[in-house]
């Protein structure tokens, strides 16, 4: 049983799609679900996705087998396109974009990517040296203005990055920038031929829109004082900055309330991913309880404590070896998702269970999910406690994704 | 090999035929080989021995031992080319795109009725015997013995691409009557977009102010008009609302022998003061501009949106939900025209039955469906989305996947509660009248709505379903609201789980809106045996701000554990509208058995491609089923809502083409 086919017979639909992305001025509109291209899951050879406590969608891998026509047009347009893929119930289960591919025809082999590494809106953060004295002086840190390339967002979307560059002038600076914009703009691309030959093929390593959170920079410099902490996040996720390309509202998220203060003002040029991140792991402020957060369906933001309750049982003797909701209804292996408490219940049996989950040894905290095609199932669990919750509002520690 | 003369087994591509019983091709070997099973398989610790979890079939692997003889040369060597084309053919089928004609295997043992067909794959010949050994020299005749190994799909009462009519059939038996088409192959079987109880009670005709008997029942054929209408004459279609289960309809379907001539006449609703022009689509209706109904002989239909204003009014004595259609002018020569075979009835089903012998095989058959729109055109009743799902009957023949969220027109078997901000209300506008709404729901989940299935129909609802509830947010902003559906096994007491999403509503003030609830189990467990009795029951769970109000319609859920397929137009550039059918395909076009096209309903053209979001389509062998139809507007992606107007109907034709592990004999 081939994958493509098992998905063809079980209903799994894999759908593809090229982002419009239409920059005007400073403003970009960038649609996920732009141009349809259509289904691809019968021409599937691989494919696995993980869904993370920390991060929802997280990543993912198809490998499809086609003509040499198709992986050429892949390998040419493939990087970036949006996908989608939904049980056979019709729900969605991930969704993601092309981060980066590679593959093979005949002798050639090539990869693309990965589409993170694009810059096309670059500044050089740099310490100016003054060289009109004798010996030359070193300045401040200083930020040159940045500088776009337009015809690389409208082909890929907003990926800012700032330079880290050594001492020099301002007009070195700029030069420096200048050259690495045009190094970046567009993907790298590697060919090289080797002795066998292969089918035609191509990998997609997919990524989860979580990882758009890397795109922008997010400084705050308006306003000082505190805010909460979920407020905060829900600024970031508004800043045009941090959010270059649009994808994420604070009107398309559930945020649950955090009280925890935190400082407003930001201007430390970080990416929004690793001031969620530190964010986060902050915890809750009641009982200092780990916080999860997510990007899923329609890149929407799940922000919540961690559940307290279990939602999937599994037994070491289950013939069907199945993830089971506590009323026993089976879960397929591409339905079951992360963050939530799993209870293998044929293990320590007459054990009491105690009102701490994480206290309990048959209590597996799943940390991260990943579904193998066609019926692979790998849980991972996470360690759960309270105390790096509380460093990390403590201004040390951080969390892990 | 006892190939009798009756016998068939050939290579054609309908048009070639490669015939591997006579000369100079003799079959002497063939073992026929059984499609295997390719199972995914699980084992627990000390769980005994392994299980499949997963299976499908796999193409066949037949090899068949031939010996070609004969005494010319050349011709021999012109038939083992023309086999090999054939062959390469067949594979070139699969592996190019402009290869259109499949090859096939045609078999029929002697004494066997009926002709299999398998759609050839590939083949493998590895070699050919010395054609200057013995006894090319010593007999004078050409003698080539030779292995030929055929993959081929599974066996097929049709040849590939072709398929057999189905019979479906859309009855209702309710007060003593029962309306709708029996099984037939014509275009004449409707589905409507919601499940009503309520059907039509009452037909009267009205002569010149003098009303005739009620023509429910009445003997065929009857007259729809006076046989010599003049202006202002008039029939009237009605429901009783003094009946259980009644309210209002949105549809009427005729079945004209003799057809009207009028100059003019025009569809009319009461609206508390008057009787006022309904817009319609009335497919009885002629060509020509002027409204003059009646016109066409044979099945058609009529079809509106309840107006807004509609309300009931005694006619003839009764009291309930009327519409009439008005000689406005009869004009010279008027004849009445007359209601032939059936009783005229409103669609109220939303779904097509296929008897268990309509599809026969030994595993599912492959399937077509072609739904009509019958609604769209004079009035906005297109749609471009499409959900089909399969239910065998034996798992229960009072399953609906339309629940009313109203006091009425359900099964006796369920009760639908309101409870805290929820209290039925009127709405015209809805599929029964009836309608729950929601006043404020403030800031915390609470159960809205309860329905039970009690413990005689619970089993009957046993599966999986995709969950989708219709309703209007009337207040308040949009996501003021947020709706989330539970699953409970048992009493209030029982296990629960929720279903995969919280929906609001996208928009205010537009009714119809469609929210997906996504995939959900009842009852939530799958530890229940056949045996087992219990109860189950969904709770609607509500989260407000306390300033928003909403209507909610009905429930759906559209059964996904057989087989499900959502067909929507991706590009939302052609609506299924009047003019078009949607064409579910798992047949025509083996190459792809997932394709949904639109074509032009007059002329069969294609005219836009609907993406197949699902399975190859099927149909259960040897088993009673229904194919169930809910119908969506999917808006272009940046509304940020779709609409499903339980107004839309269409009609069914159903075919398959069987499949078979081995001969078919007499079936």
């Amino acid at each position: 049983m081939t994958i493509g086919s098992f998905f063809a017979d079980q209903g799994i639909v894999i759908k593809v799609w090229k982002p419009t992305i239409v920059v005007a001025g400073s403003n970009v509109t960038y649609t996920p679900q732009g141009e349809y291209i259509g289904t691809i899951q019968d021409k599937l050879s691989a494919y696995s996705h993980t869904l993370g406590a920390f991060g929802g969608y997280l990543n993912g891998t198809i490998s499809l087998t086609d003509t040499k026509e198709e992986i050429q047009e892949w390998l040419s347009e493939g990087l970036g396109r949006h996908i989608e893929v939904f049980n056979p119930a019709k729900d969605q289960i991930f969704e993601g974009f092309v981060g980066s591919l590679n593959g093979a025809i005949e002798t050639l082999t090539f990869a693309r990517g990965p589409l993170l590494d694009i810059a096309n809106r670059v500044s050089v953060i740099y310490q100016l040296i003054n060289r009109t004295v004798n010996p030359p002086i070193d300045g401040m840190r200083v930020v040159t203005a940045s500088a776009d390339d337009n015809t690389s967002k409208i082909d890929w979307g907003v990926f800012e990055k700032i330079y880290n560059g050594p001492g020099m002038s301002a007009i070195e600076a700029l030069q420096v920038r200048d050259k690495f914009l045009n190094e970046k703009k567009n993907p790298e691309t590697d060919r090289n031929f080797t002795g066998g030959s292969a089918d035609p093929n191509i990998t997609l390593s997919l990524l989860g829109y979580l990882h758009f959170l890397k795109a922008g920079i997010y400084n705050q410099t308006t306003n000082s004082g505190t805010t909460t902490l979920s407020v905060k996040i829900e600024d970031i996720l508004d800043d045009g900055g941090a959010d270059p390309n649009a994808l994420f509202a604070s009107t398309n998220a559930d945020i649950e309330a955090n009280a925890i203060l935190v400082q407003r003002y930001e201007n430390d040029n970080n990416v929004p991913l690793s001031l969620i991140k530190a964010l986060v792991a902050q915890g809750e402020p009641v009982n200092d309880e780990r916080t999860l957060f997510g990007v899923f369906e329609n890149r929407k933001v799940v922000y919540e404590t961690m559940p307290q309750t279990v939602e999937y049982i599994k037994r070491l003797s289950d013939e069907r070896q199945s993830v089971m909701t506590p009323g026993e209804e089976w879960i397929e292996p591409w339905d079951v998702e992360a963050g939530k408490w799993l209870k293998i219940t044929d293990f320590l049996i007459g054990e009491t269970e105690t009102v701490d989950l994480r206290l309990d040894p048959r209590m597996m905290f799943l940390e991260q999910v990943k579904y193998t095609a066609p019926r692979g199932l790998e849980l991972q669990g996470g360690k759960v406690s309270t105390f790096p919750q509380r460093l990390a509002q403590l201004g040390t520690g951080g969390t892990s994704a | 090999m006892n190939a009798g003369r009756w016998a068939r087994l050939i290579v054609t591509d309908g048009t070639d035929i490669i015939d591997l019983l006579n000369p100079p091709v003799c079959l002497k070997d063939w073992e026929p080989a059984i499609a295997q099973k390719q199972e995914i398989r699980q084992q627990g610790f000390q769980s005994g021995g392994s299980i499949p979890v997963d299976f499908s079939w796999d193409n066949i692997n037949d090899t068949f031992t031939l010996n070609m003889k004969g005494r010319d040369g050349d011709a021999l060597a012109r038939t083992l080319q023309d086999f090999h084309r054939l062959l390469i053919k067949a594979v070139e089928y699969w592996s190019t795109k402009q290869q259109k004609e499949p090859v096939w295997i045609e078999a029929r043992a002697q004494h066997e009725t009926n002709v299999r067909y398998a759609h050839i794959v590939s083949f493998q010949t590895e070699k050919d015997n010395n054609p200057f050994a013995q006894p090319y020299f010593a007999a004078k005749s050409y003698r080539r013995n030779f292995d030929l190994g055929i993959e081929h799909k599974d066996w097929l009462a049709n040849f590939p691409g072709d398929s057999d009519c189905v019979q479906v059939s859309g009855t209702q038996a309710w007060e003593g009557s029962t309306f709708g088409r029996t099984a037939t192959c014509l275009d004449e079987v409707y589905v409507a977009n919601k499940h009503n109880v309520a059907q039509l009670t009452h037909i009267f005709v009205d002569d010149g102010g003098v009303f005739g008997g009620n023509l429910i029942g009445a003997a065929l054929p009857f007259n729809l008009l006076p046989a010599v209408p003049a202006n202002n004459d008039a029939v009237y279609f009605g429901i009783d609302t003094t009946v259980g289960d009644s309210g209002p309809f949105c549809s009427l379907v005729f079945d004209i022998g003799t057809v009207a001539v009028t100059a003019q006449t025009q569809w009319e609703s009461w609206n508390g003061a008057a009787w006022v022009l309904l817009g319609t689509q009335d497919n009885t209706d002629g060509a020509g501009g002027i409204s003059d109904a009646f016109e066409v002989a044979g099945v058609n239909s009529v079809h509106w949106e309840h107006p807004a204003a509609w309300v009931t009014v005694a006619v003839n004595g009764v009291t309930g939900y009327w519409v009439r259609l008005r000689v406005v002018v009869a004009g010279g020569g008027a004849v009445g025209p007359t209601q032939q075979n059936r009783d005229v009835y409103s669609i109220v089903w939303p779904h097509v039955d296929i008897a268990a012998a309509q599809v026969i095989g030994d595993f599912e058959a492959l399937a077509r469906t072609v739904i009509v729109n019958q609604s769209g055109g004079s009035v906005s009743l297109g749609a471009n989305r499409i959900i089909v799902g399969l239910r065998s009957l034996w798992r229960g023949a009072n399953f609906s996947p339309y629940i009313n969220l109203s006091d009425e027109q359900n099964n006796g078997g369920i009760t639908v509660t309101p409870s805290g901000t929820g209290a039925f209300s009127n709405n015209v506008e809805t599929p029964t009248g009836r309608q729950v709404t929601l006043t404020n729901p403030g800031a915390a989940w609470a159960t809205v709505i309860t329905i039970v299935f009690d413990t005689t129909l619970a089993p009957q609802y046993r599966g999986k379903f995709h969950a989708y509830l219709r309703g209007e947010q009337t207040s308040g902003a949009a996501g003021d609201i947020e709706l989330r559906l539970r699953s409970r096994m048992g009493n209030v007491t029982g296990y629960s789980r929720l279903a995969k999403k919280v929906v609001s509503f996208g928009v205010v003030g537009t009714d119809d809106v469609v929210l997906d609830f996504g995939a959900i189990n009842i009852p939530p467990t799958d530890n229940l045996a056949d045996g087992d009795i219990a109860e189950s029951r969904l709770n609607i769970e509500a989260f407000g701000d306390g300033v928003a109000d909403c209507n909610l319609y009905d429930l759906i859920l559209m059964p996904v554990d057989e087989w499900i397929g959502d067909y929507s137009d991706i590009d939302h550039l052609t609506t299924w509208d009047n003019d078009f059918e949607l064409d579910i395909d798992g047949v025509a076009y083996p190459k792809n058995t997932k394709r949904a096209l639109i074509r032009l309903v007059a002329t069969g053209a294609v005219n836009d491609i609907y993406e197949a979001n699902a399975t190859t389509p099927i149909l259960q062998a040897n088993t009673a089923q229904r194919l169930w139809f809910f119908i969506i507007r999917d808006l272009v992606p940046a509304t940020p809502y779709d609409t499903s107007e339980f107004e839309v109907a269409g009609s069914v034709l159903e075919y398959a083409n069987a499949r078979y592990l081995s001969a078919r004999g007499d079936r």
